[in-house]
């Protein structure tokens, strides 16, 4: 074998690839990171190029994906992996990134933390995962969205909407029979203090068009004391398409490179690790198991914020909910809601039955007294599988489905949601819509920890059968709870990419 | 000191722009005629202090209010034309430009044809032959859209299926600038020979396919013809003067397309030095360059019947929007375009996203939303007035809506 050109290859710089190679450079372990994006598309951009793209991209008719998915800066970072990736969907909307920073270009950068009742399958402990917790949120910087009103204790807080917090008021008075629902403030990767290289949250709202002053968390924001190391190097434009296995493993690019490594480390995002493994992984017609997990959108109007003025926020999610509706053990869902009037408002008007200026006056007019809840079922009631036709060895097909009863269950979710809107003194409006699978972007569970076969991961996201081969994405999660998977994303490649540190970098030889 | 160049009709189609060509080339323009304070009309006799010193004369002057068979003397054009080519011979202008037309004639049909015909015989027998060149002019068409010319660009914009005689009579079209830099020429020029010059196309073409240029260039498709006969024709323009209400067409223009032979102009071309473009090229960059304007008026009241005082910067960007999407120009009528608040009567609901008016306003609301202040509120009472008015209007806007789908 020739010279391995560094200890670690980390194939993607989104937050998994980011969160391993920051415990290994501290370590002294020589990393090269293979990017398939590059340093283009810088945040020096005026309000309008954010809004309507550079090239106008956004002056196109309103496609019916939700405003997140709709802006130029959205557009740009999934259209390449459309065009690129191979990977088709039928019944499933598959999303993946090619750019620097990946998914967090656009995550919602809403925080979760699992707890050990989440962790209970998974073959780790829970002090484990906390640890490394608390080394993402002291790293990415979390804000709690307060009350102002009430007043702050210390920790860093944004303001709460205002609909926002009226909501969260009648919660707190009247108080559920049950604890099975819970409303409480949003955690989000905002900063509200500036911090080096980023400014503090603005409260312009223009979070969805690309946070402007680099408040909202994003991997790409890693790179920068990454690139300062002379232990890391980082490639720009280097899709990795092969790998092959000598006495380390060799990485194959796009671009005809070939780059090597005692260890690679897979942070593609769970499709595109599935679609870089698909040639060593026995995938045949019933494909490889694919979590992810049902999204549910409502609209909710709160009368008593009729006619008032909007307050000045972050247009992320302002407040959590969970939800227990049933007896079975995925009865459960979390979700997100969102203040209306910080989004964009084409959205709103294009499925009003009214002209574009009555529709403007309707949505101004009820704007800060809607809401939207964005509900999200665990991973398990998925159905979704990743396949491809063993004969002709064609590209990646991913079929997505809900799992049984999951209608009936939804019927049961929608009556004790119904429930709790009343008792917060929401109305629901019509247009609820589930989403088809996979525009969530919450994918997990394809190569998962602690499971057996070729299928199966080790505790340190190793790949049964392929010693050297680690994945620190969203692949190994062994369920996905219906919890934001972010944050549990990179700390959980924290803590494996620790755990690699601790070994000798010579040992796979 | 710059030559002087006296031109009669400088107000006219062709007279504007021989004037302003005039002048960008150096010459000290003297306009004779309809002018706020003029001395001179045609028939009068013209002043020498006038006419004195100047390099040329280029009559274009025509009076359309002569009695059509009017004896010599009191036929105002041709007494008057006279006059001033003899007054000019006297003033010691060494050029007389005589705009006559291709349709002169002893036999035209039309009075107009007969008497330039009848002109140029005058001239001929006149004492200032020396100085007289005589321009038969053809069809003229580009730059402003008026006169004959207006007439026609509109006629075959106006529908794929249309009525006309003379569809087979050819037609021998010159652009307006070249028929400006003949004219200048002629006026100008040392030693053109005394003769009949002819500035029209080489190649005579149809009137029915001047007609079809006309409506291609105006980026409509096809054009069909039902053809209708002269005396159909001219019983038509007879009701037309009967009937109150309704514009007057004049039997002389009907007359003028009905009938005449095309002219040799390539000697003329070749003395002039004029090389004559294609019309179907000009017109097309003629009019390209309108339906930049129509979209940008529309653009401009997409965006303030939104509420939405345009800046510059939005209407680029939805131009840009509209042309993208293939919906520019939209068709909106001039009058929407004055009064946008007119389009409440046509708008179709912003969920119809198959509606061309639809998406044009969807593109016109994302085009202001860069400098849209976050958090501004309308009024209560505006917003209910406009949703109410919404909700009434919409049997009416249901009803109107096809015409902008």
């Amino acid at each position: 074998m020739t010279e391995p050109d560094a200890d670690f290859i980390i194939i993607g710089s989104g937050p998994a690839g980011v969160s391993a190679a920051l415990p290994l450079i501290a370590a002294g372990r020589r990393v090269l990171m293979l990017d398939s994006g590059d340093d283009a598309g810088s945040q020096e951009e005026s309000r309008s190029v954010r809004v309507l793209g550079s090239n106008l991209e956004s002056l196109r008719t309103d496609d019916g994906s939700s405003p997140k998915l709709q802006t130029p800066a959205a557009r740009g970072i999934l259209e390449p992996f459309r065009h690129q990736s191979g990977i088709t969907g039928d019944g499933f909307i598959p999303i993946g990134s090619l750019a620097r920073g990946g998914l967090s270009n656009i995550w919602g950068a809403q925080i979760s933390y699992l707890d050990a009742e989440d962790i209970a399958d998974w073959p780790i402990d829970i002090a484990s995962l906390q640890r490394s917790y608390e080394h993402v949120a002291k790293r990415i910087g979390i804000s709690r969205n307060a009350d102002v009103t009430t007043g702050a204790n210390g920790e860093p807080v944004l303001p709460l909407g205002a609909t926002a917090a009226h909501v969260l008021h009648r919660h707190q008075a009247a108080k559920p029979a049950d604890k099975s629902f819970r409303l409480f403030p949003a955690v989000n990767a905002i900063l509200s203090d500036a911090r080096s290289g980023r400014a503090a949250c603005d409260l312009r709202g223009d979070c969805l068009y690309g946070c402007p002053s680099g408040a909202i968390y994003n991997s790409r924001q890693d790179l920068l004391p990454l690139r300062k190391s002379p232990h890391f190097r980082l490639l720009d434009n280097m899709r990795a398409v092969s790998l092959t296995r000598n006495a380390g493993w060799t990485v194959g690019t796009a671009d005809g490179s070939f780059f090597s490594a005692p260890r690679i480390i897979l942070a593609a995002g769970v499709l595109g690790t599935a679609a870089l493994l698909a040639d060593l992984l026995p995938i045949d017609e019933q494909g490889l198991r694919l979590l992810n997990s049902p999204t549910l959108a409502i609209p909710l109007l709160s009368p008593a914020r009729l006619l008032r003025s909007p307050t000045a926020t972050h247009s992320l999610a302002q407040l959590g909910l969970s939800l227990r509706y049933g007896d079975g053990a995925s009865d459960y869902v979390t979700g997100a809601i969102y203040e209306v009037g910080s989004l964009p408002a084409q959205s709103f008007i294009n499925r009003m039955p009214l002209g574009r200026k009555a529709g403007r006056a309707a949505f101004e007019m009820i704007a800060s007294s809607l809401l939207v809840a964005t509900i999200y079922y665990p991973g398990n009631q998925s159905r979704s599988y990743i396949g491809r036709d063993a004969t002709t060895k064609k590209a990646l097909t991913i079929r997505g489905g809900f799992a049984e009863g999951f209608d009936i269950r939804a019927e049961a979710l929608k009556k004790t949601l119904r429930r709790e809107w009343k008792r917060l003194g929401l109305i629901q409006l019509p247009g609820a819509s589930l989403a088809e699978p996979g525009i969530d972007a919450h994918f997990a569970g394809t190569l998962p920890m602690g499971a057996s076969g070729p299928f199966g991961s080790s505790s340190d996201g190793e790949l049964n059968r392929h010693p050297g081969l680690h994945i620190v994405d969203g692949s190994i999660l062994p369920d996905l709870s219906s919890k934001y998977v972010t944050m549990t994303i990179m700390a959980n490649a924290d803590r494996i990419a620790h755990r690699l540190a601790e070994t000798e970098a010579n040992s796979a030889l | 000191m710059a030559p002087r160049l006296i031109i009669t009709g400088s107000t006219g189609y062709i007279g504007a722009r021989l004037a302003a060509m005039a002048r960008e080339r150096g010459f000290d323009v003297v306009e004779l005629g309809r002018r706020p304070g003029a001395k001179w009309r045609i028939g009068d006799e013209p002043a020498a202090s006038d006419l004195e010193g100047a390099v040329g004369l280029v009559h274009l002057a025509h009076c359309w209010a002569t009695p059509p068979e009017a004896a010599e003397e009191e036929n105002v054009n041709i007494s008057g034309t006279l006059k001033l080519a003899e007054a000019a011979k006297t003033a010691g202008v060494p050029r007389f430009v005589f705009a006559s037309s291709t349709s002169s004639r002893r036999e035209a049909l039309n009075v107009y044809g007969r008497t330039k015909f009848r002109i140029e015989e005058h001239l001929a027998a006149s004492e200032a032959v020396p100085i007289v060149r005589i321009a038969r002019i053809g069809l003229v068409y580009g730059g402003p859209r008026t006169a004959m010319y207006g007439l026609m660009a509109k006629l075959a914009a106006l529908s794929p299926i249309l009525p006309m005689i003379g569809l087979s009579r050819k037609v021998q079209p010159i652009h307006l600038d070249e028929v400006a830099a003949g004219l200048l020429a002629l006026a100008t020029g040392e030693n053109q020979p005394l003769q009949t010059f002819v500035l029209a196309q080489e190649n005579p073409i149809s009137f029915a396919a001047w007609l079809r240029i006309l409506r291609r260039a105006q980026g409509n498709g096809n054009l069909h013809f039902i053809p209708v006969p002269l005396t159909a024709a001219l019983l038509a323009c007879r009701v037309t003067k009967l009937l109150p209400l309704i514009p007057t067409v004049d039997p002389e223009r009907v007359l003028g397309l009905a009938g005449a032979a095309p002219m040799e102009s390539s000697e003329s071309l070749r003395l002039l030095k004029l090389n004559l473009s294609d019309p179907a090229m000009v017109l097309a960059g003629e009019f390209g360059q309108t339906h930049e304007e129509q979209s940008r008026c529309e653009a401009q009241a997409l965006l303030r019947y939104l509420g939405i005082a345009p800046t510059e910067i939005q209407l680029q960007r939805l131009c840009e929007g509209l042309r993208r999407e293939g919906l520019a120009p939209l068709g909106l009528s001039p009058a929407m375009i004055r009064n946008p608040a007119l389009l409440a009567l046509f708008e179709p609901p912003a969920n119809r996203t198959r509606h061309r008016l639809a998406q044009a306003l969807y593109l016109a609301d994302l085009a202001s939303e860069p400098e849209r202040t976050p958090g501004k509120k309308a009024g209560f009472f505006g917003a209910m007035l406009a949703i109410s008015s919404d909700v009434l209007l919409f049997p009416l806007r249901a009803l109107l809506a096809g015409r902008y789908r």
